[in-house]
Formats: C-alpha cells, sequence, structure tokens
C-alpha cells in the first residue's frame, strides 16, 4: 500500500518550484528578491580643543620700569601696541622684550588676500588661520628653553613686576583655571643681616618644594591677580581684580597663597566676562578664537625684609582649560559622580 | 561605501523561490478553504515581487533631534513612539534609500564636532512592505582619520597617523521593540525587555557586524518583520567624559546597512554566516 503522504513540509517546496517558474518568466534573471536600504557615510568626527598663550613680562627694579620678555618678539616696538619700521617703512627684527601686536584674522587676510576673512575660500582660510595662530606658544612644549619666564635674582625690596599673559582658546570654547605651584624654595645660608633678622626661622640650609617651606620670600612677595584687559601689563583702575590689588600691598596675598591656591585642585578659576565674583562653578566660558589677557603683579614690599635675603623662589604658573559643552566649571574634583576620577579634554 | 547586493545567481534563485512560496500561498489556502489573513501575500505577486524594506529614522544629538524621516513626506515629525512610526508606517511615509524611488537622505547623523560627553541616537523603522520580510544589518566602520595632531593630542603621546576615536565611542544596537507592543521605539533600552543586538567600541561593533547579521525581531522561529509593519532598531552612540585628548580631531566614517529577503532565507546577503 502506498499512500500519498504530502506532509506540510513538501507541500511548501514543492509550491516553491512553482514560484520560480513563474516569477522567472515574469521577469528575467535580472530582478533581486531582496532589498537593500543603507545609511551611509555617516560621519562623526571630534573636536578639537587647544589653549595657547603668549605673554608680556615687566619688572619695576633698580632701572625703573622695564619691558623684560614677551611673546611673540620677533620685532622691535614703538610701544606695546605698535611695531617700529625704519626709514623704508620696514619692520626691524629683534626681540627687543616687547610683545609684539598680534593681528587678527582680517588684518591677515587683508594683507594677504585682500579681502576680510569671511569672503575666503576655505583653502585661503586655512592659510590665514595657519598664520594667524603661529605666534601664539604651546606651553610647555615649545619652551622648554624659555622657562620659567618669570626668573628673577637680586630683587629687592620695593621692587615689582608683572607678567601680562594673553590667552587664545582655539576651536571650542571653555573653562580656564589659573594654575600653578611652587617648585623650590630655597634659604640659600643666612647672611649676617638675615641671622639677626627676628622674623627669621627656618634653617639656613632649607630647600623645599614644600609650601610648607620656611624660607621668608614666600610670604614676603605679595601678589595681584588681575583682568588685564587692555594687554598691557600694567594693572589700570577700571581692571577687575581677582586677587589683592590693595593699594597698601601688605593687604595682598602672598605668593605662598597664591601657589597654594593654584596649586589646589584646578587651581584659581577664571571668567570669561572678567567678573571676578564669579566664581567657579556656572561661571562664564571663554569664547574660542578671542583673546583674553589675564595679568599677575607682584611686589615686595618696602618694610623690614632682611629676613628673605639671598632666598630664591622658582614657581609655575600656567593655565588649564576643560572644554565648556556638559561641564559646569566646577573642577573636575566636585563635578565627578563616578567612581572613577573624571578627565575630560584639557589642555594646559 | 555601498555594499552591494552580492547576490550570485545560486541565491538568486533562492531567493526566487522564497517568493513563490509566497504567491502560491493564497491558492494553498483558499484551496483548503483557510485563513483569508494570508490574502496579504498577493501582494507579493504584484509589483516588486519580493521583499521591500522601508526605513523612517530620527536622529537625536545630545538630546536635540537633528534630522528624521518625515520631512520627505512633510508630514509632522516622527517621535519617540511606537505609535508614531507605526503612524508614518501605515501611512506610506517609510522611504526607501535605494531604488528608483530612493529619496536622497544624505548622512544620517554627521556629527563635525564631537565633544566628550556627547551622545546620540538614531532610531530606524524598518517596514516590510509588500511581504514578509528577513533583515539583515550589516555595519561597516571604516576611514579612522587623525586629521590634525594638535599640542593636547602629541601631550598625550599620540603620534602616529591613525585616529583613535573608534576605541573611545560606545556604540549599543538593541532590538527597540519594547514589551507586548508597548514602549518600543523609544531610544531607551530597558535591559530586561529588549534585546542587544551589538555592543561595545565603534571598531567593535564594526568588526562584529561587518559580515552581515540576521535581525531577530520576534520570537525564535519568527524573526520576520510581517508584511505591513515595523519594527525598530536603535543605535545609540555615546563619547564617555573619561577619554583622553588623542581623541581630538580624529574622526570616523560609519555605514549602516539593512539587507531584506524572504523570511527562509539562509544566505547571509552580506557574506558573513548566516
Amino acid at each position: 500500500m502506498h499512500t500519498l503522504t504530502l506532509t506540510r513540509r513538501r507541500l511548501l517546496a514543492g509550491l516553491g518550484t512553482v514560484g520560480v517558474a513563474s516569477a522567472g518568466a515574469g521577469l528575467g534573471t535580472s530582478a533581486y528578491f531582496s532589498d537593500e536600504e543603507t545609511f551611509e557615510t555617516n560621519d562623526l568626527t571630534a573636536g578639537e580643543f587647544d589653549l595657547q598663550v603668549d605673554w608680556q613680562v615687566t619688572y619695576a627694579g633698580p632701572n625703573g620700569f622695564e619691558y623684560v620678555t614677551a611673546s611673540p618678539d620677533n620685532y622691535r616696538n614703538d610701544d606695546i601696541d605698535t611695531l617700529a619700521r625704519d626709514g623704508l617703512f620696514n619692520l626691524i627684527s629683534g626681540a627687543d622684550g616687547v610683545r609684539d601686536p598680534i593681528d587678527g584674522r582680517d588684518a591677515i587676510a587683508n594683507r594677504a588676500f585682500g579681502t576680510d576673512f569671511h569672503a575666503l575660500t576655505d583653502a585661503q582660510a586655512a592659510v590665514v588661520e595657519t598664520a594667524f595662530r603661529s605666534p601664539f606658544s604651546d606651553v610647555p612644549a615649545d619652551l622648554a628653553e624659555q622657562r620659567p619666564i618669570i626668573d628673577l635674582s637680586d630683587v629687592k625690596p620695593g621692587d615689582s613686576g608683572t607678567v601680562s599673559f594673553s590667552l587664545h582658546l582655539f576651536d571650542n570654547p571653555g573653562y580656564v583655571w589659573l594654575n600653578g605651584g611652587l617648585i623650590e624654595t630655597r634659604e640659600n645660608g643666612h647672611t649676617e643681616p638675615e641671622a639677626e633678622d627676628p622674623d627669621t626661622v627656618g634653617p639656613a640650609d632649607e630647600v623645599s618644594a614644600s609650601l610648607d617651606s620656611d624660607v621668608e620670600l614666600l610670604d614676603e612677595i605679595r601678589v595681584t591677580v588681575w583682568y588685564d584687559l587692555d594687554g598691557d601689563a600694567e594693572v589700570d583702575g577700571d581692571e577687575p581684580v581677582l586677587l589683592g590689588g590693595d593699594a597698601d600691598p601688605t593687604s595682598n596675598p602672598t605668593l605662598r597663597e597664591l601657589l597654594a591656591l593654584c596649586s589646589t585642585s584646578d587651581g584659581v578659576p577664571l571668567d570669561g566676562t572678567a567678573d571676578p565674583a564669579a566664581g567657579a562653578a556656572g561661571r562664564a566660558c571663554f569664547a574660542n578664537s578671542t583673546t583674553y589677557y589675564v595679568g599677575l603683579r607682584w611686589e615686595l614690599p618696602v618694610d623690614h625684609a632682611n629676613q628673605i635675603q639671598s632666598d630664591s623662589v622658582a614657581f609655575d604658573l600656567g593655565f588649564y582649560a576643560e572644554q565648556c559643552r556638559h561641564n559646569d566649571g566646577a573642577g573636575t574634583a566636585t563635578v565627578d559622580d563616578s567612581p572613577d576620577p573624571e578627565v575630560v579634554p584639557t589642555d594646559e | 561605501m555601498t555594499h552591494d547586493s552580492p547576490l550570485t545567481r545560486r541565491k538568486l534563485l533562492a531567493a526566487i523561490g522564497g517568493v513563490g512560496l509566497l504567491a502560491a500561498g493564497p491558492r494553498v489556502v483558499g484551496a483548503l478553504g483557510g485563513d483569508p489573513a494570508f490574502t496579504r501575500y498577493t501582494y507579493a505577486q504584484s509589483a516588486s515581487d519580493g521583499p521591500d524594506l522601508r526605513v523612517a529614522w530620527y536622529e537625536r544629538y545630545n538630546g536635540t533631534v537633528l534630522e528624521e524621516s518625515n520631512r520627505f513626506s512633510a508630514a509632522a515629525p516622527l517621535t519617540n513612539s511606537s505609535d508614531s512610526f507605526n503612524a508614518s508606517g501605515d501611512a506610506g511615509r517609510f522611504v526607501d534609500l535605494t531604488g528608483p524611488d530612493a529619496v536622497d537622505a544624505g548622512p544620517v547623523f554627521s556629527i563635525p564636532n564631537a565633544h566628550p560627553g556627547d551622545e546620540g541616537l538614531l532610531l530606524i523603522g524598518l517596514r516590510a512592505e509588500d511581504a514578509d520580510a528577513r533583515v539583515w544589518l550589516g555595519v561597516d566602520a571604516y576611514a579612522f582619520a587623525e586629521n590634525s595632531l594638535v599640542e593636547p593630542e602629541r601631550a598625550a603621546n599620540d603620534t602616529d597617523e591613525t585616529g583613535e576615536l573608534q576605541d573611545y565611542v560606545d556604540v549599543e544596537l538593541w532590538y527597540d521593540t519594547g514589551r507586548l507592543g508597548l514602549g518600543g521605539c523609544n531610544g531607551r533600552r530597558d535591559v530586561t525587555e529588549e534585546a542587544v543586538v551589538a555592543g561595545g567600541t565603534l571598531a567593535e561593533v564594526g568588526d562584529a557586524l561587518a559580515g552581515g547579521i540576521p535581525l531577530e525581531f520576534g520570537l525564535v522561529d519568527d524573526a520576520c518583520i510581517a508584511a505591513g509593519t515595523q519594527r525598530c532598531l536603535a543605535l545609540r552612540w555615546h563619547l564617555d567624559p573619561v577619554v583622553s585628548n588623542v581623541v581630538q580631531s580624529d574622526s570616523v566614517r560609519l555605514d549602516i546597512a539593512f539587507a531584506a529577503t524572504a523570511c527562509d532565507e539562509a544566505t547571509n546577503p552580506f557574506g558573513g554566516d548566516a
């Protein structure tokens, strides 16, 4: 007995064959019974975030007020806003300790292509952008030879000096902190007047990298941190002061206090609108491609100060920047809500 | 990069067989006095004669919708709900990206300035238009570019010419089907309800999915998307706040391809394992 059993499985197979015949007849071999949808060339590009600086250092010491070093400083200046020119109206090469004025993108674009920056082609704009950024320095990468930029010896009571940093954030806005810390401080022996001074404490041969050091110079140098709006490295009356700024220099924070602030957490938060009361969280970001000036003024007040004779101090000052997006400026130490330390792209 | 459908003649015949099966279905059913619900299969005999896959999508970047596909039909934008996708699908607003009726979508996401902490979502609706379809997914991550080497990258010891971003972008792909028809297409993954298709860094996901995989939207043995219905697949990417400066200015490209075949097709259209 041979029973015809057609299971569902076989039935389907058989019908499948029928289907091939009919479909083939209707459509030939060019038909693909498959369909494809492709989301193509989706693109994800990470942003850039680069902080660059230039600066002007001044010193009011035995020779009165003078410009000491600066960057960029490739040409002679008439003053801090103007480059000097010779009789043929050419620029005069050579460093003179005065920061060369920075040309804006429009100035470079007009000189090179005779038009404003926004009217350039992409290729021209790239050339101008490179030229615009070329005067600025990535510190310390570009400055292995020149650090530290504040390098003073033989400082006497009554001396003072400033450094005005010019900050350039590129590509994206960010929060900026003034940071730094003590590198080393030395007692360098006790001179006779130093040894007799009742304020002298600590061993004569003390060498320390700690802010707990007894070296007295750290307490006698007084500092002012201010927003140097015009970039002239001088504390002008209309410029907001972040730290210090008192007429009586002995009321200002000491260098020890400043270095402690700078080396704690991310440092001293700076505000994009130069508001000294802005604090850290929620303060204004520094816009990218915009120049900001921040100044540090130091002075050694005239009072009994033999306790500092021959003392020395070396310190770092720098800037730390974090992206603005997804950030409130409170600093990495406080926004962290995960077990791991949070590191956002930063630049110093 | 385009994934040309690598269908050989052999595969073609297999595919035709599948379609023939579908075309014959109503006759079988009719002969057996069966279920009129199967009449939808008759569509397979007309027009394109095969799986017709259409797509819809919306893209979110840091919480903002940047791109969505209802713009092609000037309809109200898609939202993050299965109702929105179902309504759009039923109204014929899902689109073709390839073929004669294709819309020019361009890249569905193009992020020029990603920051650590950024996240994005691409929610893709897949609709089997005329016949049940098995959908295969192929992902290709490529063009890992360093672009410029800015100072913070060099300071982080990035010196080579190959970008690193693909190793820092986390990607998760999951079946955004919700549960019992609720909560699908919402761009959120409930770990207890929705299965992951692939996860890991962008480079890892690209490696895992380059050869294509079949998508299993339903239960086991019921992987197909039924004709006239749609399912959602979600892709979330995230650039962790804890990344190194080495990714600065790096870029990656990503193709996301879907191939629809007959439900019983066992050959992977992307050439990988079935």
